[in-house]
């Protein structure tokens, strides 16, 4: 039970830094499908597996379920509400010298609940978002030196809000996040309020031939020297229900990059909405350190539950 | 064949399961993003070292002791509560004291004596009858007659007695064993479980009376002024203090070895348990405030260096500087059995290991 434990408590191991992986990265705030009502959940467990200098570790990692929902309420105007996580801050690291071992394990994150309207303007979506982000996160830090061993424990809790608007036509799209801060509440320490990044996407959507195209330029800007302001792309395409995509993302945190490749293959549910199963790869490297991510992403999707049907 | 088929078919899984159980050091230069790590080690200078002694109540114990040596004298009281002023036509009466045969008991002669004035269980020590009543003689107030001589020896001792002892007994405030042998014998006590019991016997028919209190009272010898001893029974705590360094500033202790040599041994146990507390203020007297205990390590008798973790004492200090008070340690607990260990003077060591504690998020 220990072991099952162990695994599934673990993520990438960069979350150590800053404020945690980001999870929102290539989030915009648009419908997938604008005037139906919409309610997907989504589960997303992964497997990271580490490597640095001909050592192998491997890590199980689960993400909390994300739910969304979306009801038009009248014609051209959806509100919408959902959870997801923001920033994971889950790890777990061994370090071993001559004399001292430390096993550092954290878990915990920062989520966020959101809610805001879509409206259709001719052949434009405009959105407005805001949300609340809120969470836990502790660190058990466990030192052992000369067969004595020691914890030390870090606790962290969070608050905060950001707000996201976007404006979408069948070409193009531009979003902006921002006015985003968290305060961080330490244990027996002062709070700390932190800045979180600004960022603009700009999306194209053109089609080739018979591929439709979905370039997304992203950039973060944080106030925090501490951190990256990065630039990431992601260029996807789809055919039928299949869709790949390949995107480059490096982090706010410094000398982190992530390459990654998506494969999804959508399962229509006739009269209910549809199934995306989705296998995502990614390679993460910082110096000689690589994390591989392999992460099946499964979404249920249902469609017009609002609305009564005709028999 | 088949099972050969689902280990193929789950080769993957078990690899990957197999990578998830190691604990390489895989990354560890991301935890030296929140830190410095290097550990170091540093040895306390000692302040002082000096031993206090006191007569305690060991009323609660789980044991009964009687015996002697020419330090020590330990001797047990009972009492019984009678329902009945009169017992008539019995045909046996036996007193029946349990011996703990987890300590080395050894074979003494003792003698039963009626007592003379009674005792508070939870307040008699070797001078006190009760917290503010002395004993007229130190030792116990009893009839110097004995009304039975018997020998300690195996898993118990059967005494019988007639029906004039049986009243004189009822009529008394207690019995007490006096030792007249060297050696110790240890029973077990109300608290222990299996308590001393008079069996009144009549028509085949037992009649059981348990002790309804019972304690034992010990004497024993004054530490020399250069003496370090810990002890049970009659108390000795010794009291140590080092100073405190500020290279220990800001740092996280991760142990602090207490370790010092041992010379002598007075026990009837193979094994003994020192415990360590922390003084809460300046040392003033023998109870001087004290914490919860921080450390307890079992020693084997006759080992002759010891070593405690009392981590918990560094990182008060380190927190706290200015409540570097000290500690004592003690035979723990201090009522179970009649037991001292001599400690080297000047062999009492602080070994810390430490390192910076890491920066949070």
């Amino acid at each position: 039970m220990g072991i099952l434990i162990a695994l599934l408590i673990n993520a990438s191991i960069f979350s150590i830094n800053g404020i945690g992986r980001d999870l929102s990265v290539f989030q915009t705030p648009f419908l997938e499908r604008q005037g139906i009502g919409q309610l997907a959940f989504t589960l997303n467990p992964e497997y990271t597996l580490l490597n640095e200098e001909g050592d192998f570790r491997g890590l199980f990692w689960t993400n909390p379920l994300k739910l969304s929902i979306s009801v038009p309420v009248i014609s051209g105007f959806t509100v919408m509400a959902g959870n997801r996580e923001r920033f994971d801050q889950s790890y777990d690291i061994y370090l071993q010298d001559s004399t001292l071992r430390i096993h550092g394990l954290g878990e915990g994150s920062i989520e966020e609940v959101y809610a805001g309207v879509n409206k259709k303007i001719g052949p434009v979506d405009i959105v407005a978002t805001g949300s609340y982000l809120f969470g836990n996160a502790w660190e058990i830090w466990k030192y052992s030196i000369s067969g004595y061993t020691i914890v030390d424990t870090f606790l962290y809790h969070y608050r905060g809000q950001m707000l996201n608007f976007g404006l979408k036509h069948s070409i193009f799209s531009v979003a902006y996040e921002g006015f985003g801060e968290v305060r961080m509440i330490k244990l027996e320490e002062d709070t700390v309020m932190i800045d979180l990044p600004q960022r603009l996407s700009i999306g194209v959507y053109p089609k080739i031939g018979k591929w439709p195209l979905s370039i997304v330029y992203e950039h973060s800007f944080w106030s925090d020297t501490a951190y990256n302001s990065p630039h990431r792309f992601k260029l996807s395409v789809h055919r039928g229900v299949f869709g790949v995509a390949c995107y480059f993302n490096p982090w706010y945190i410094k000398d982190v990059a992530e390459y990654g490749l998506d494969i999804s293959y959508a399962i229509p549910l006739r009269n209910v909405g549809s199934a995306q199963l989705r296998m995502g790869f990614a390679l993460r490297q910082k110096d000689g350190l690589r994390e591989f991510q392999f992460g099946p992403k499964l979404t249920f999707v249902l469609n017009e539950l609002f609305v009564r049907r005709r028999r | 064949m088949v099972m050969i088929n689902a280990m193929k078919r789950y080769l993957i899984l078990f690899c990957l399961l197999l990578l998830a159980c190691n604990e390489l050091p895989v990354g560890d230069d991301e935890l030296r993003v929140r830190g410095d790590f290097e550990p170091q080690f540093l040895d306390l200078s000692r302040f002082s070292t000096f031993t206090e002694h006191k007569e305690v109540n060991v009323g609660t114990a789980l044991n009964l002791v009687f015996g002697m040596n020419e330090e020590y004298e330990a001797r047990s009281i009972l009492y019984f509560e009678f329902p009945d002023s009169a017992y008539q036509g019995l045909d046996e009466i036996k007193l029946v004291l349990n011996l703990n045969n987890d300590f080395n008991n050894d074979t003494i002669a003792f003698s039963i004596h009626l007592m003379d004035i009674e005792f508070t269980e939870t307040e008699a020590t070797w001078t006190h009858r009760a917290i503010n009543d002395l004993w007229q003689t130190p030792g116990g107030d009893f009839d110097s007659d004995s009304i039975r001589f018997g020998v300690a020896e195996a898993d118990s001792v059967v005494l019988y007695f007639n029906y004039l002892e049986l009243a004189q007994i009822q009529a008394a405030e207690g019995i007490i064993i006096i030792p007249r042998d060297t050696g110790f014998c240890y029973l077990s006590s109300r608290e222990g479980g299996n308590p001393a019991r008079l069996d009144l016997k009549k028509n085949d028919e037992t009649l059981p009376l348990f002790a309804e209190s019972d304690c034992h009272i010990v004497n024993g010898p004054e530490p020399g002024l250069l003496d370090d001893w810990v002890g049970a029974g009659w108390v000795y705590r010794d009291f140590i203090k080092f100073n405190y360094d500020t290279l220990l500033d800001s740092s996280m202790a991760v142990y602090a070895e207490l370790s010092f040599r041992c010379s002598e041994y007075f026990a009837s146990r193979d094994s003994l348990e020192i415990g360590v507390r922390q003084l809460l203020e300046p040392f003033s007297t023998f109870d001087t405030p004290t914490g919860p205990l921080i450390a307890l390590e079992r020693i084997g008798v006759g080992d002759t260096l010891v070593k405690i973790d009392i981590v918990k004492h560094a990182q008060r200090i380190i927190e706290h500087p200015d409540s570097n008070f000290g500690f004592y340690i003690a035979i723990s607990p201090q009522n179970y059995d009649v037991s001292r260990v001599k400690l080297v003077r000047g062999s009492h060591r602080l070994n810390i290991g430490y390192v910076l504690p890491p920066q949070p998020r």
